[in-house]
């Protein structure tokens, strides 16, 4: 399954809907909107919007793409949209696997293909109010 | 005449102020044609051009593809979701 939603995302219900007793194990990665400096103007929230249409289409091909590519039994995405604040997550992969190392690879292949193939863009607020869109050149 | 539509999304459409907008084009048009269009009108997409992506109809494209009436095509600059 994947979802675009603007609404809090629930990773052990993503869990949940992917768990079979085929599967080993689930891997799961929740990105969340982390601490950012400095002391005097800190993050206080990150704003996502996208291509929302096309959005989910690159994110069922990613989905796709994992099923073809790894060894798994299902996969689950979904990436959240609108204002989040410190500590809230913005996107969740489930992976369900007969065995972790297809789990944990299949994990890592989706969320590294969102970050560089899905129409989404964040902008940073800090706590004077000003925003600013985040340049992803600078992040690992 | 190809009449197609232009949408700019993200960083794109604060830099241009404008989040859709139609262009007629030749009636041979490739996306190419497209986006010398957009960059002639849209210096700050010039400037950025290495970075930014252009998506035909939802699908990321290559500049030969070949436009036809009622497309869309979206200006995608660097994306940041995750």
């Amino acid at each position: 399954m994947v979802e675009l939603t603007r609404k809090r995302i629930d990773p052990a219900e993503l869990m949940r809907r992917i768990k079979t007793v085929d599967a080993g194990g689930v891997a799961v990665f929740c990105g969340d909107v982390r601490r950012d400096g400095p002391e005097e103007n800190p993050l206080v929230a990150l704003d996502y919007s996208a291509h929302e249409e096309m959005a989910l289409e690159q994110m069922r091909r990613i989905r796709e793409r994992a099923m073809a590519e790894f060894a798994v039994c299902d996969v689950a995405l979904a990436h959240r949209l609108g204002r989040l604040s410190l500590g809230e997550t913005s996107v969740v992969v489930a992976v369900a696997a007969a065995h972790r190392d297809a789990a944990f690879e299949a994990c890592r292949f989706v969320i590294d293909t969102v970050k560089k193939d899905v129409p989404i863009w964040k902008k940073e607020i800090r706590a004077d109010g000003e925003s600013a869109w985040v340049d992803p050149s600078g992040e690992p | 005449m190809t009449r197609v539509t232009a949408q700019f999304f993200g960083p794109a459409a604060d830099m241009t102020g404008c989040v859709q907008r139609c262009y007629d084009l030749g009636d041979e048009a490739t996306l190419d044609e497209m986006i010398a269009r957009l960059r002639s009108d849209y210096p700050q997409i010039e400037t950025a051009a290495k970075s930014i992506r252009f998506a035909v109809n939802c699908k990321f494209a290559e500049p030969a593809t070949r436009l036809r009436a009622g497309d869309e095509v979206a200006v995608i600059p660097p994306v940041s979701g995750g």
